[in-house]
């Protein structure tokens, strides 16, 4: 029972043995038995028959009263010093209890129970109760009381206490006597000062049992024993108090008085108290003493009457003689007999001071205090100890009667007590008397809600000081027991008033005095899965509850692993230097224990939670003790397996992105080709497209299905020491997956990226949950990483927690608070894996390190051998191309604003002429392991530098596979490196009409060409190419119908080139082609006959075309006007159509190569259009007399004078439609 | 005499903690360190367990200031707390109410200013070495 209940004095103390040999749980279930009657009424008590002397206590007096027992099971001689002066303290009984089972003679045990009770020379009455007895053993035994287990126990044990209780009122009654008598009382003194080494000697000793009393009710048996033999007061004490204390009947007055002086300390009481105050003095104060011991006693036997008038009396005579000590004490004692009578309903003010005539003096001064409302009892109760302080201060001064820091502590604690007791009981009432007088646990509840504590009248801030005032520096001083008393105390009382800090504070505290008790040597002796005893476990619930107040409890080690990383923010609940102490002295608790479970526990717990706060070296202490606690464990047999304990290791993972030729381009459906697609996408008019989510290169990656996919982990080390990963590998949901494990060490604080494999199995979704980590010394585990949070989640998160967070809380509330954040499940990676791919590489190909070196115009070719180097086989294959030029013109042509014909010029040559092409084949099928061959067309472009070919190629036509299904291609690229060099050029273009070769007419403009005899030579060509009319009609037709296209190439390069040039008329003539050998560095004129042309207006009018999709862009520079825009028309046609018909090729015989010339160079004027083009309509002349007319030429004519010829005008009409007029 | 004064947030954090006073300096015993850190120790936990009373009567009282609320062997522990239910915790040994409430105004005018940084976070600790050099100026000035 707890020392500081309030009512305390008014217990009598009685001691339960066991008479051993007795097992433990018999023990206690018979001590619970015997404690269901603690309390006994008065008038139960079986009246005494005895004599006159014990009438004095007889239970006859007030029937209402009660007498409570305070059944122990262990005894603290440490305060016999005060046995005294609190009458309390005192064992007055002793209870045996024996289980006749253990024993065959019953004698026998009683003679050891008599044995047992020699060491309590104080108690005045004792019994030997046997349980459980065999019908065979005889109740016989004098003094040993047998109690049957069968009929009405209960009953039986009743009225064997009842007896009990008659037994120790009589005795009491013999005390008081002896007290009496007395003629000098001494005030209690603190041993210490002579006995330290006794003290700590006995300590060490009784370490184990004594001080898990305050923890737990019970100890071991073992212990028990042990304890109730070295409980024993020294050995001389023993001889000479034996005989007096072993006798059950009536205490001789001067054995008694010997006896409470023969221990050794007392005895030095004694002789120092003798020294100082004259006896005379101590005479003078004896007889108010002498009534405050009395009057305990009164109240012990629950006679309150007779104590209130008693401590009265006590109280005026200790005033009178200003003895401050025992004054305060009688007050103390008054407190109580007035909260007894409190919760008896008793009116025992009034009745008294009838039947006493002596206390009406004193009673006119205090009746208000009992008859008037209870309410304000305790009001006065606390007013009554203030004074009750005030007294105990006072005698700080004096020397011989200084208050035992104990007595003043307890003085305060039980006022503390009183008022948190009527706190939680929501208010003085009969429930907060009921607490006050039993005590036991409050239910909590009651008073939960803060802003109650004023309706009660009580404040909790009343009580911690009243607390407070108990928990002085002087506590220091005083033993470790007493101490772990008080701390406990306050802890109880500040649990009950809800104060968790306080709480914790004081639990903390005990915890700490506790320690160097329960440090025992480490013995390697194999205690094989012992379980924790009482103390241990209680001492290990102590700390849980110490370490969630301060915000470290057992709550932060539910949390998931994988979000913990947001949790090594600094800012989250607590005080941190206060938790690492915390932790710290959990540590040290557990491991004095050891109980190496918790020890894994807190260590763990003080790295995760605080290892920012921690030194370097503390850290690295401290993990390098965990694996050390663990094999300790083990050794032990216990099971030591646990998991990862710190941060989640795992900042990210992400798939990392194949090499380029792995890489799987997904296509919609089987049976549109990759060109289809392309010229799908340029129907729309518009370049840019803002509605048109373009897709981003890198957001979809596919694994393809057996084949290594490699995955980025990125893994961070928060702490100070290296983190040794035994295991590493990926963890995966969905299809079926093959991870590698590899093994790594992060150094402290750093973090990595690794690169881990794994192999999904088969095509569908695999979701990457995270790693599996098996860290050094702990089990693998499963770190998870989820995805960010999308947007939308975030708003729909914060739109729920808008509630809860306009609620703030503050304080410890924080603390509950955290736990309750879930973390919703957050989505995890995903990707797709797609069904097997084949794969191809570029095995050979016919250019010399990937380079060609073509003449401008060169048509050349070349080979790439392909080899199939996949596990399935390839049927689609495709090839696009790309060249340096491209680019090149397209910035150019969109940066620039050039002319239409210009631009028409530049997108033709950047578009139409492609460096490579291809002639496609069908039924592709390249089987695993052979190659192919692909022929590629490669074109000498001009300022073509390089060139990519790129392969595309895929396994379209599966076995159970529909034509819908998308499918993959990977891609294989080829760089080619080109060098083009110009060989030829073609300049200074003309076109002429034919004029008559009239010799020696030299007014032709024709005949400028310095190079007659060529003129003539390609003549002759053409007159061979047609010599089917008469040389006039073929000069006529030339005239008319033809003009002559003049233009000079020029060999830029060494070597000699064949040059054909062909002009294709169509119809029905043949093509007429030259061919020249141009030497190095010199020019060739051309010459050809080309037919005029005529176009309609209407086709000459069309505008320019535009090869590429090109936004319209409104020309910005200077408009000419119609006439220059039509002739700019028209000579872009009219060029059109000649360039048509023309074709250049050239040859050289020496390296085989062959080209074509570009003629595109050539650029045509107005003069040369007016040449070019046929006029709309035209005119001819004619002579028809043929006989006297020669014609000279077209339009000349030789005729005689003077004579009438008819001249034929002829108009021709060339253009398509009809003309009416002229 | 000696003081220790602790800021300590709505989540019992200390945002700010100082030490001041003579005893710390005069008391060069053995080892002045190792008991002036076990003497830090158990100041940090006397005023954690105070909170507690804080908490208590800070309901009960318009004042910002809520004087001595509690008292640890010869230790009082004076509170003030701010309208952020920012606790402003003193630990000292003599009572000399108007002097400590003078120190309380003028820190938690320095806390108010540190308060209106935009880039000062609620219950982040206080580094700022303005606020320590006014905190102990005005500690020189009223204890």
């Amino acid at each position: 029972m707890d020392p500081l209940l309030f009512t305390a004095p008014a217990r009598i103390r009685v001691l339960l043995v066991p008479v051993h040999p007795i097992k433990a749980p018999t023990f206690h279930r018979h001590v619970q038995l015997v404690k269901n009657f603690n309390v006994v009424r008065l008038g139960d008590v079986t009246p005494d028959m005895r004599g006159v002397q014990s009438a004095m206590f007889s239970s006859q007096l007030f029937h209402e009263g009660q007498l409570h027992f305070n059944f122990v099971t262990s005894y603290e001689p440490e305060h016999a010093y005060l046995e005294e002066f609190q009458m309390h303290r005192r064992i007055f009984g002793v209870i045996g209890i024996m289980d006749c089972c253990e024993w065959s003679d019953l004698k026998e045990g009683y003679n050891k129970f008599s044995e047992i009770i020699k060491n309590y020379r104080t108690a005045v009455a004792h019994r030997c109760f046997a349980f459980d007895p065999s019908e065979d053993q005889p109740d016989d035994t004098k003094g040993l009381i047998m109690i049957p287990n069968v009929g009405e126990m209960n009953f039986y044990m009743s009225t064997m206490i009842s007896d009990f209780a008659n037994n120790i009122l009589t005795e009491f009654g013999n005390l008081a006597t002896d007290i009496e008598k007395r003629q000098i009382i001494y005030s209690p003194k603190i041993p210490t000062p002579n006995s330290p080494q006794l003290q700590n000697g006995s300590n060490n000793q009784q370490s184990n049992g004594r001080y898990s009393a305050p923890l737990q009710s019970f100890s071991s048996p073992e212990l028990k024993s042990s304890q109730a033999f070295s409980l024993t007061p020294p050995v001389q004490a023993m001889t000479t108090a034996g005989v007096g204390g072993a006798a059950a009947g009536v205490a001789p007055k001067e054995s008694y008085h010997s006896r409470s002086f023969s221990s050794s300390t007392l005895v030095n009481i004694a002789a120092q108290a003798a020294n100082v105050p004259t006896d005379m003095r101590l005479k003078k104060r004896a007889p108010g003493r002498i009534l405050k011991l009395i009057a305990d006693l009164y109240l012990m036997a629950g006679i309150l009457p007779n104590a209130l008038q008693n401590y009265m009396l006590a109280i005026e005579a200790t005033k009178a003689n200003s003895d401050y000590l025992w004054h305060g004490s009688a007050l103390e004692g008054l407190c109580v007999v007035l909260l007894l009578a409190a919760y008896l309903h008793a009116e025992i003010g009034p009745p008294i001071i009838q039947s006493q005539p002596l206390a009406s003096p004193t009673a006119t001064d205090q009746p208000p205090s009992s008859p008037e409302s209870p309410k304000v009892l305790w009001v006065e109760t606390t007013e009554k100890y203030v004074q009750v302080l005030t007294l105990y201060a006072k005698t700080s001064s004096s020397s011989n009667d200084q208050v035992p820091p104990l007595i003043y502590t307890e003085a305060c604690l039980k006022v503390a007590k009183l008022l948190a007791c009527i706190w939680v009981a929501g208010g003085w009432g009969d429930d907060a008397l009921k607490l006050i007088v039993h005590g036991g646990t409050p239910e909590k509840g009651l008073n939960e809600k803060w802003g109650l504590s004023s309706v009660c009248g009580v404040s909790k801030i009343e009580v911690t000081q009243w607390a407070m005032k108990g928990y002085g520096s002087y506590v220091e001083d005083m033993s470790i027991t007493e101490q772990i008393h008080i701390t406990t105390t306050l802890s109880t009382i500040f649990s009950i008033i809800n104060f968790r800090r306080k709480h914790a504070f004081f639990l903390r505290q005990t915890a700490l005095l506790i320690l160097p008790l329960i440090a025992k040597p480490r013995n390697s002796s194999p205690q094989t899965n012992k379980p924790p005893t009482g103390s241990e476990s209680g001492l290990l619930t102590c700390l849980k509850k110490v370490t969630e107040t301060y915000g470290i409890g057992d709550d932060v080690d539910q949390t998931d692993y994988s979000v913990m990383a947001e949790d090594a923010r600094p800012l989250t609940f607590g005080w941190p230097d206060i938790q690492i102490d915390v932790l710290k002295d959990a540590l040290t608790i557990s491991d004095s224990l050891p109980d190496y479970p918790s020890m894994v526990k807190y260590t763990t717990r003080l790295l995760r939670k605080l290892f920012m706060y921690l030194h370097r070296d503390e850290q690295i202490r401290l993990s390098a003790s965990i694996p050390r606690i663990v094999s300790a464990g083990k050794k032990q047999g216990l099971d030591m397996e646990f998991k990862y304990w710190g941060l989640n290791v795992v900042k990210g993972i992400q798939v990392c992105r194949p090499t380029s030729r792995r890489i799987p381009y997904p296509h919609a459906g089987k049976k549109l080709s990759l060109k289809n697609e392309e010229k799908k996408e340029g129907v729309s008019p518009f370049i840019y497209q803002s509605f048109n989510k373009k897709k981003a290169d890198n957001t979809q990656i596919h694994l393809v299905a057996n084949e290594t996919s490699y995955f980025l982990v990125t893994l961070a080390n928060p702490f100070a020491f290296d983190l040794d990963i035994q295991s590493i590998s990926i963890s995966t949901d969905g299809v079926a997956f093959t991870p590698n494990t590899m093994s790594i060490t992060i150094l402290a604080n750093t973090s990595i990226t690794l690169r881990l494999l794994g192999t999904p199995t088969e095509p569908g979704e695999l979701i990457v949950r995270g790693c599996k980590i098996k860290v050094h010394g702990c089990l693998e585990q499963e770190f998870c990483v989820y995805l960010p949070p999308s947007d939308e989640e975030i708003k729909r998160k914060e739109k729920e927690e808008e509630y809860s967070k306009r609620i703030k809380k503050c304080g410890l509330a924080v603390l509950d608070n955290l736990s309750h954040t879930t973390n919703n499940q957050k989505g995890f990676l995903k990707v797709s894996v797609i069904s097997e791919q084949p794969l191809i590489k570029i095995k050979s190909t016919s250019l010399m390190h990937g380079a060609i070196m073509l003449f401008e115009g060169e048509q050349a070719e070349m080979t790439i051998k392909l080899e199939n180097v996949g596990k399935i086989p390839v049927d689609f294959l495709s090839l696009s191309f790309s060249d340096s030029t491209i680019a090149n013109t397209q910035a150019l042509l969109n940066s620039s604003d050039m002319p239409a014909e210009e631009a028409y010029e530049m997108e033709l040559y950047a578009l139409r002429q492609s460096v490579f092409s291809w002639n496609q084949k069908d039924n592709v099928k390249i089987l695993p392991g052979s190659e192919w061959i692909v022929n590629i067309n490669v074109f000498g472009k001009r300022g073509c530098v390089n060139g990519t070919i790129q392969i595309d190629y895929g396994y379209l036509n599966r076995p159970n596979t529909s034509d819908d299904e998308p499918f993959y291609t990977r891609q294989v690229h080829y760089p080619v490196l080109l060098t083009i060099h110009q060989n030829l050029e073609t300049i200074s273009m003309d076109i002429l009409n034919f004029k008559p070769l009239c010799e020696g007419e030299n007014d032709g403009v024709v005949n400028s060409c310095s190079d007659n005899n060529k003129l003539i030579e390609d003549l002759l060509k053409v007159m061979k190419w047609n010599n089917k009319g008469t040389k006039e009609d073929f000069m006529e037709k030339m005239e008319n119908d033809y003009c002559l296209l003049t233009f000079d190439i020029r060999n830029v390069w060494h070597v000699g080139f064949d040059v054909t040039i062909e002009a294709d008329e169509g119809e029905e003539i043949d093509p007429l082609s030259i061919t020249t050998t141009i030497q190095p560095t010199s020019t060739a004129r051309i010459i050809l006959p080309i037919k005029r042309i005529s176009l309609s207006e209407k086709e000459y009018t069309q505008p320019i075309p535009s090869l590429s999709e090109k936004q319209f862009v409104v020309s910005k520079g200077p408009k000419g006007t119609v006439e220059q825009e039509r002739l700019a028309l028209a000579l872009f046609w009219y060029r059109e159509k000649l360039l048509q018909k023309i074709k250049a090729i050239w040859e050289s015989q020496l390296t085989n190569q062959k080209g074509v010339v570009d003629i595109r160079s050539l650029r045509l004027n107005k003069s040369m259009l007016n040449v070019l083009k046929i006029n709309e309509i035209s005119f001819g002349i004619d002579i028809e007399d043929g006989s006297k007319v020669t014609k000279l030429s077209c339009n000349q004519f030789k005729c005689p004078v003077n004579e009438f010829v008819k001249m034929k005008f002829i108009i021709y009409n060339h253009q398509g439609i009809y003309i009416l007029e002229i | 005499m000696s003081f220790y004064f602790a800021i300590v947030g709505t989540k019992d954090n200390p945002i700010y903690e100082v030490e001041f006073g003579t005893s710390g300096t005069k008391a060069a015993g053995l080892d002045p360190n190792a008991k002036k850190d076990e003497h830090r120790h158990l100041n940090q936990f006397i005023i954690h367990s105070a909170l507690d009373l804080v908490e208590e009567l800070q309901w009960n009282t318009n004042a910002m200031y809520l004087k001595s609320v509690d008292k640890f062997n010869e230790w009082h522990i004076s509170a003030f707390i701010s309208a952020g239910n920012i606790k402003f915790m003193l630990l000292h040994e003599s009572k000399n109410e108007d002097s400590i409430r003078n120190f309380f105004n003028e820190c938690h005018e320095s806390y108010i200013k540190i308060l209106m940084n935009p880039f000062y976070e609620i219950n982040s600790p206080i580094t700022s070495i303005g606020f320590d050099t006014k905190v102990r100026y005005a500690a020189k000035r009223y204890l």
